[in-house]
């Protein structure tokens, strides 16, 4: 059931008319009964204390979320499988829904690959797909469909362009919530986060009010319609003496999400017998997440899409 | 206003305070650092660090302490988890909880069973993602505690999470700020043993910028205890505990290691 925050109706069904009637004269929403303090709130409506303290009561108990013993929580977390068993199982049965994963690494990797895998593996629920660095690749995608073998539907792409940050966060903000509130979908892709936060910015301030603004959005959204929110990320270097490299964007964004995943290219490649050119090893690590033990897998990028090694 | 003073001379604060069991974290050398051998009742503790550095993890062990059996010196008690996050995992909980009462069931033998369901309910879990839900929550806090008057932990993963979401900052400081003095009532009056998770970020001064914790200075000043995890060498799986701030530790530097089986000391 969602309760919306903002509408006024809500407030009319739960509070007694006396209260209502002031409420509304005075244009306070609920939003302002829960953040506001007492003494701001009788500024605002010219009630008695004990009004505005029977208010927030009413208005809080409304909005506010049950507790649940664990007994009673799922038995584990859903998760969305990545059609590659390897990568699932390190990841414990995939990509949990509900919650903002990042996959990070250098330029050609295979970041991208990967998220095409899960896009295609979308048995039956669509899936959201929102370009900001090359066009979305058609002929790859239809090719890993190809070797999907699916009974049932087929799975609804929803493929979305853009460059600029601001053109990204209305995207999320008025069109994405419409768009799941008309389909079924069970994951959000983001390739990538990184490119319309990196070219334009020289206020960076302004730059992580942005990123924390899209992160909340993106939260809110995984909670809602319980999907899998996946954020490809760029790379930058660490300025100790080393190879190192650490995800783009800064500290504000790595705040954000909830669980990291590292690909990089290993120095091993892969021969097959048939195939004139031998082909790059990459691996997939697991940085940090809460569920999570620091495991890698290997893995090549074939016709097929991404199979472990 | 209704309020009555009592003036306590020192021999009766002293046996308040040594009487006020802790929550064990499961390594010594973490114990030391927070002083009385674990999290004491009453009090409020911050766990500051960079993604990854285990301070979800640290909270979960908390949570799975507070279960030990009387007959092993523990608090046999439940706790409340406040998810702003989406950190806490069913899975790594229980993972956490199974193995640690394994341990303590072998040390009791077969004297008392500990039943597995019962142990999940001594866990509450809200799930308070968004600033209206988690405001509302805390603001509903003190009738929930007042059901439920086993609970002697409470942890909130995490307090600067919820704070991004589009509210000004003169907004934040006062709404922060009075959730903090709810809470600390809470603390001391039914002496129930507060967690909080904070992050890390980015202070930028005139010609340099160093990494503090998040929220502001003035926050710093809200909790009794600030312990700083970090994780200096991704390779070997040792943790560091600074603390930042208390009132009563004697180290100030801990090591432990996170395990399969939660947070243990490293052998």
């Amino acid at each position: 059931m969602l309760k919306n925050i903002n509408k006024m109706d809500a407030l009319k069904n739960i509070l007694p008319t006396r209260l209502y009637e002031i409420t509304e004269k005075a244009g306070i929403t609920s939003k302002q009964i829960i953040f506001l303090s007492i003494w701001d709130i009788k500024k605002l409506t010219n009630l008695k204390n004990e009004d505005v303290v029977l208010l927030k009561n009413i208005v809080t108990q409304y909005f506010c979320p049950m507790s649940i013993t664990a007994d009673k929580l799922e038995k584990t977390e859903k998760k969305l499988k990545t059609g590659c068993t390897a990568i699932d199982n390190i990841l414990n049965g995939g990509f949990r829904i509900g919650t903002v994963t990042e996959i990070y690494g250098e330029s050609g990797v295979g970041k991208t690959q990967l998220v095409m895998q899960i896009a295609a593996n979308c048995s039956g629920e669509g899936c959201v797909f929102i370009c900001t660095e090359d066009l979305f690749p058609v002929k790859r995608y239809n090719q890993i469909k190809q070797n999907i073998y699916r009974s049932n539907a087929e799975c609804n792409m929803f493929i979305e362009h853009l460059t600029e940050a601001q053109e990204l966060i209305s995207c999320i903000r008025v069109r994405l919530p419409k768009l799941l509130n008309t389909n079924k979908v069970s994951a959000v892709i983001l390739d990538s986060i990184a490119a319309p936060f990196r070219c334009e910015y020289t206020n960076y301030v302004q730059r992580a009010e942005e990123l924390k603004e899209l992160g909340m959005l993106l939260y809110k959204l995984a909670q809602e319609y319980n999907i899998a929110v996946i954020c490809v990320n760029q790379v930058t270097s660490t300025f100790d003496n080393s190879d190192n490299v650490l995800p783009s964007l800064g500290l504000v964004w790595s705040n954000m999400v909830c669980c990291k995943l590292k690909i990089c290219k290993t120095n091993d490649i892969r021969y097959t017998k048939g195939i004139e050119h031998n082909v790059t090893i990459r691996e997939l690590k697991v940085v940090h997440a809460p569920d999570l033990p620091t495991a890698s897998v290997k893995f090549i990028v074939t016709a097929n899409g991404v199979e472990s090694i | 206003m209704n309020s009555t003073f009592k003036i306590y001379n020192a021999t009766e604060v002293w046996q308040i305070e040594t009487s006020l069991p802790s929550i064990p974290s499961f390594s010594q050398s973490l114990d030391k650092v927070l002083g009385n051998d674990g999290v004491q009742l009453g009090s409020i503790v911050e766990l500051l660090g960079l993604p990854g550095t285990g301070k979800t993890q640290l909270c979960l062990q908390l949570c799975t302490s507070i279960q030990i059996p009387k007959v092993l010196g523990g608090l046999y008690s439940e706790a409340l988890y406040v998810d702003t996050n989406t950190n806490f995992t069913i899975s790594r909980f229980k993972e956490i909880l199974f193995s640690s009462l394994s341990k303590c069931q072998q040390l009791m033998e077969a004297s008392i069973l500990i039943n597995e369901e019962d142990a999940l309910r001594k866990l509450h879990y809200v799930n308070a993602i968004g600033l209206e839900k988690f405001c509302a929550f805390m603001h509903q806090l003190p009738n929930l505690i007042n059901t439920r008057p086993n609970i002697k932990l409470i942890v909130i993963d995490s307090i600067a999470f919820p704070f991004k979401d589009g509210i000004t900052l003169k907004q934040r400081t006062g709404l922060l700020y009075r959730l903090m003095a709810d809470l600390n009532k809470l603390a001391v009056e039914k002496q129930i043993a507060i967690v909080i998770t904070n992050e890390m970020t980015t202070r930028i001064g005139l010609s340099s910028g160093a990494i503090v914790g998040a929220l502001g200075d003035a926050w710093s000043h809200r909790c009794n205890k600030r312990l700083l995890l970090s994780a200096p060498d991704p390779l070997a799986n040792v943790r560091l505990a600074v603390l930042l701030k208390s009132n009563n530790s004697p180290e100030t530097v801990g090591k432990f290691q996170i395990t399969q089986e939660g947070i243990r000391d490293i052998d």
